[in-house]
């Protein structure tokens, strides 16, 4: 288990990093997300010792100073292209291999896991981006470490890579390892993480299960359509139900979809469609974080000519 | 500390850079023992050569270099920023400390090992050309002491690279400190007169001078200080800054 504990970050005046703790749980693949610039890099740095910062950060309740071999501990992938380009990759692997004790022929099985095999003897400067994170991985896994520490380690992978890395990782954590993994890959997150932190301007918002975040954003609303909607929203409002109209049905809130069907069965009414609202790991985000982005993007409303705003 | 030793010794040797850059070296070294042999021919061959000609070439050879091997023992530390590999080298020891002075150890050694090569290299290119000429090279000396000193200024040299590689972590800031401040020194003698030679470089670079101009042990340990402090900021630095 990984234990952040009041986590504090300051360049100079400003707060990056604002006094966050959660926990990674043994056997669990924790996302950890925020909006671009809310501190993932530096929460990340600053668990590692990497960056000076305040709080502490405990592996299996020992600071990782504290262990002989730290990158058998805690596997890192904090830049994919964190490599000399001119070493090629197995020399790149053997360094780390050579500094942290760990045997040379691990080297090469890391390398065929990740499927670098066959460019083992090629200097990575010229790998693609995927090939770098294949390489960065690699490097993570090399002590065989209980915890792992990623960042974005799924940018560049091509759909096959992304599924290999997510079978990998659920492989990973259960013989009870532990992998904190930042992306800003939503719908992988979904697939691939059990619970989630959220961040967004250096502060936490959200530490829980991916189940109870998203439905924590959920509304309880239910998309209808059937034959006759006037009558079914003159009901609905006779029985103080909130409705709006949408595309050629109803959006009803505050109700389950079993109570909708029961409602149109009194009303004589046939189903033609019923859909709970499904909130994604997207909309729970993006619901979540609003107002929490460091930096945000006009709207092309906001700047197309005529647009409404 | 021997598995990072071991590791940074891997990095250093595991780089096509090192044996090109070395390979530049040995051919100065070379041009230099050429050279200075060159000069110190007489026209007459029944004339024996002074039995400086060795010391002489070993001397300019690193003289030439001293500058360049600082700059390679530098990039044992500026390379890993550059590359955003220390993240990694830092988490493999608990301590940064370890990863500071194994660092430092192999910075010397590589930078002795260099300044050996090369002042063999220079030797063996002063003696042939000797040879070549018709000259013996039995008269050649080395004495001890110009020999300590020599490796001296190879190491300070080399802890100065290594040195303002963790301070600095910037190769070209390196380089215009590592070449423009002693002629800056240089420069400043014309005002500082004596005192100049207890200017940093100044006082590193005395270190391999012989005869009058040899170094006294005050300015010895004058240089000696400036290293050690230079090495404390580092460590200090190394410890407190984000990595």
């Amino acid at each position: 288990m990984i234990t952040a504990q009041n986590l504090t970050k300051k360049y100079g005046n400003k707060t990056v990093v604002n006094d966050i703790s959660f926990v990674v749980e043994d056997g669990k693949i924790t996302g950890f997300l925020g909006p671009n610039g809310a501190g993932k890099s530096t929460t990340m740095r600053a668990m590692l010792g990497l960056d000076n910062a305040q709080g502490s950060t405990l592996f299996d309740g020992k600071p990782l100073s504290s262990y002989p071999q730290p990158s058998q501990v805690v596997g890192i992938l904090l830049d994919a292209k964190s490599f000399h380009p001119k070493r090629t990759a197995r020399n790149h692997l053997k360094v780390l291999a050579q500094a942290s004790g760990i045997p040379i022929s691990r080297v090469d099985e890391v390398l065929t896991l990740v499927g670098l095999q066959d460019v083992a003897n090629q200097k990575p400067g010229k790998f693609s981006l995927g090939m770098a994170q294949r390489l960065g991985i690699a490097t993570a896994i090399l002590g065989q470490p209980k915890h792992l520490i990623l960042d974005e380690p799924a940018n560049g992978l091509d759909p096959e890579g992304i599924h290999w890395l997510r079978d990998f990782l659920h492989q990973y954590v259960t013989t009870g390892n532990s992998v904190l993994i930042s992306s800003h890959l939503l719908s992988e997150m979904q697939l691939m993480a059990h619970n989630l932190v959220i961040i967004g301007k250096g502060s936490l918002i959200a530490s829980q299960s991916m189940e109870s975040f998203i439905q924590s954003a959920n509304t309880g609303a239910v998309f209808v359509r059937t034959t006759d909607l006037n009558a079914l929203s003159a009901a609905l409002t006779q029985q103080n139900i909130t409705w709006v109209a949408e595309r050629n049905g109803l959006k009803i809130s505050g109700v389950t979809s079993d109570q909708v069907s029961a409602f149109l069965f009194q009303l004589g009414m046939p189903v033609l469609e019923l859909a709970a609202e499904n909130v994604s790991l997207e909309d729970a985000f993006l619901k979540m974080t609003s107002g929490a982005q460091e930096y945000r993007a006009v709207t092309p409303t906001d700047t197309t000519p005529g647009g409404q705003a | 500390m021997l598995q990072l030793l071991k590791s940074e010794i891997t990095k250093i040797l595991t780089l096509r850079s090192t044996y090109i850059v070395v390979g530049v070296l040995v051919l100065l070294a070379a041009l230099a023992g050429f050279v200075i042999s060159g000069l110190a021919m007489p026209g007459n061959n029944s004339i024996p050569v002074p039995p400086s000609v060795f010391t002489n070439a070993i001397h300019s050879a690193l003289s030439l270099c001293i500058g360049i091997i600082a700059i390679i023992t530098s990039f044992i530390v500026i390379n890993e920023y550059r590359h955003n590999t220390i993240a990694y080298t830092v988490t493999a020891s608990p301590s940064r400390m370890n990863v500071f002075f194994a660092k430092v150890i192999v910075g010397v050694a590589y930078g002795l090992a260099v300044g050996v090569v090369l002042s063999l290299v220079a030797v063996i290119a002063a003696a042939i050309t000797l040879a070549i000429n018709g000259h013996s090279v039995t008269g050649q000396e080395i004495d001890f002491g110009f020999f300590v000193h020599h490796l001296l200024y190879v190491i300070f040299y080399s802890l100065v690279g290594v040195s303002l590689g963790f301070i600095l972590r910037n190769t070209v800031i390196l380089i215009v400190i590592i070449f423009a401040l002693p002629i800056v020194e240089s420069l400043s003698s014309l005002v500082l007169k004596e005192n100049s030679q207890y200017l940093p470089f100044t006082s590193i670079g005395s270190i391999s001078a012989s005869g009058e101009a040899a170094a006294s042990a005050g300015v010895i340990a004058v240089a000696l200080v400036y290293i050690l402090g230079l090495l404390g900021s580092a460590l200090y630095l190394f410890i407190k800054r984000d990595a």
